[in-house]
């Protein structure tokens, strides 16, 4: 049976859509083939997941929770001992001064941040399998494979390295925003972009506007996905939701 | 903080209301914490049993079980106590081996919880290396193979994506052998790791 054939047919059995002589023949050839019938039971299990759409709303919404968890305790390390008296101090000031006026700018923050973690898909691992790029720089590979290791930082300063490397430009945005650092990566986007010669403008582009939008600069992440929008591209209709959610809030 | 009947946590949890779930981590996730951290587990372990003790009650919800569930507090953290029982019995933590069902649950909660969410919780463990696999896969390929997920025909995905039907069958089997490939990868090095331990 061939791969695609085979692929049709299972499908087909998943859905109930197989004729009654191909149901049998496959019935016949999942009770003689242990490693069909695994095949088989495989997939439907991945559809049944895959097709509840709220079981996997429920797991990203989860997911966030863990993820912002995460970044609490990375934040509640960085400041802490000498740094934090200074910080308490600061706090202080910066809500004296602020006062209510900064309300507003911090439930936009975190509608945005949330819009951001809801969205952000870490790609990384799949962008040279997808493309078949392989790096001729061995600096490169191993900024990759630290990357894949989510070694971010060493990863970061091997990639850096490279600046007319276009892979190690995505990969180092990818790293940037990992360990939140937005700016640094919102230049590694806007140069893929800018140098139009490459496959991975669309990536470039969907990750700039979620920089854009973690780093709350709004009116940047719209115009983005507005672009990203009518280019009818793999980002099209999740930059379309995002757009939305931005008018409405 | 606000406070929620058990039937209003459960609906919320079946129609992912983020503010249920959020109050659910709020109200909860902390004494979790302190039972995993005095059985041995760290935060981060904690935060899995958190996940699939909501993921089982989902599940329970889905399958109308609910009436199993007279009271939220006690029935999730049993679910929770009995995931972290099993998690150190089957991945063999060295150190803490010697806790016994009683530590954890009394036997006759144990059987009556057992009973319910073994199944669930075996298939999650797969389900959560589904979901995880397909949120790596690129935004096109998510798409596409939720609408087979969905049991559509390539006709109908081609129409939607704007492919044609040659192409939308090409990439479709590219997206489901990615898709494949992370998952068994995935699936092979848990169980390495369970041997092993």
């Amino acid at each position: 049976m061939r791969d695609n054939n085979k692929t049709i047919l299972i499908d087909k059995y998943i859905t109930g859509k197989l004729e009654d002589t191909e149901l049998w023949e496959f019935k016949i050839e999942i009770e003689k083939n242990a490693a069909f019938a695994r095949e088989v039971k495989l997939r439907k299990e991945m559809y049944d997941a895959i097709g509840d759409d709220k079981k996997m709303e429920l797991l990203k919404t989860l997911n966030n929770l863990k993820v912002r968890k995460q970044k609490r305790i990375f934040n509640i390390n960085i400041y802490s001992r000498q740094v934090q008296s200074i910080a308490a101090s600061l706090i202080v000031l910066m809500i004296v001064g602020a006062g209510l006026l900064s309300n507003y700018s911090d439930n936009n923050k975190n509608f945005n941040y949330n819009i951001y973690t809801e969205n952000f898909v870490d790609e990384g691992s799949l962008i040279s399998t997808r493309s078949d790029v392989k790096s001729d720089n061995s600096l490169v590979e191993s900024g990759i494979r630290m990357y894949d290791n989510k070694q971010y930082a060493e990863a970061i300063s091997l990639l850096d390295a490279n600046p007319e490397n276009v892979t190690a430009r995505l990969y180092s945005g990818l790293a940037y925003m990992k360990l939140e650092l937005f700016d640094n990566a919102e230049k590694q986007f806007i140069y893929i972009i800018d140098h139009k010669d490459n496959i991975f403008i669309d990536q470039a582009e969907w990750n700039l506007g979620l920089s854009y939008l973690a780093n709350n600069k709004t009116d940047q992440a719209t115009s983005v996905f507005t672009k990203i929008a009518s280019e009818n591209g793999a980002y099209s209709t999740k930059a379309s939701v995002i757009i939305k959610k931005l008018k409405n809030n | 903080m606000q406070q929620y009947t058990t039937q209003e946590i459960l609906n919320g949890i079946l129609e992912n209301n983020s503010v249920i779930v959020q109050f659910i981590y709020d109200r909860y996730f902390n004494d979790i914490r302190r039972f995993i951290d005095k059985f041995g587990g760290s935060s981060d372990d904690a935060m899995d049993v958190f996940q699939d003790g909501i993921i089982v009650i989902y599940e329970q919800m889905k399958n109308g079980e609910a009436k199993k569930i007279k009271n939220f507090n006690n029935y999730f953290f049993s679910v929770c106590k009995f995931k972290w029982f099993n998690t150190i019995r089957d991945e063999k933590y060295a150190e803490i081996t010697q806790i016994e069902v009683e530590d954890i649950l009394p036997k006759f909660e144990f059987d009556r919880i057992s009973d319910s969410v073994s199944e669930i919780l075996e298939k999650e463990r797969r389900v959560k290396i589904y979901f995880k696999s397909f949120m790596e896969l690129p935004s096109i390929c998510q798409k596409m193979i939720r609408f087979v997920a969905y049991g559509w025909a390539i006709e109908d995905i081609a129409a939607e994506m704007e492919f044609t039907v040659a192409y939308t069958y090409r990439k479709r089997q590219n997206c489901l052998n990615k898709l494949t490939e992370l998952v068994e990868q995935r699936l092979n090095e848990n169980n390495n790791s369970s041997h092993e331990r």
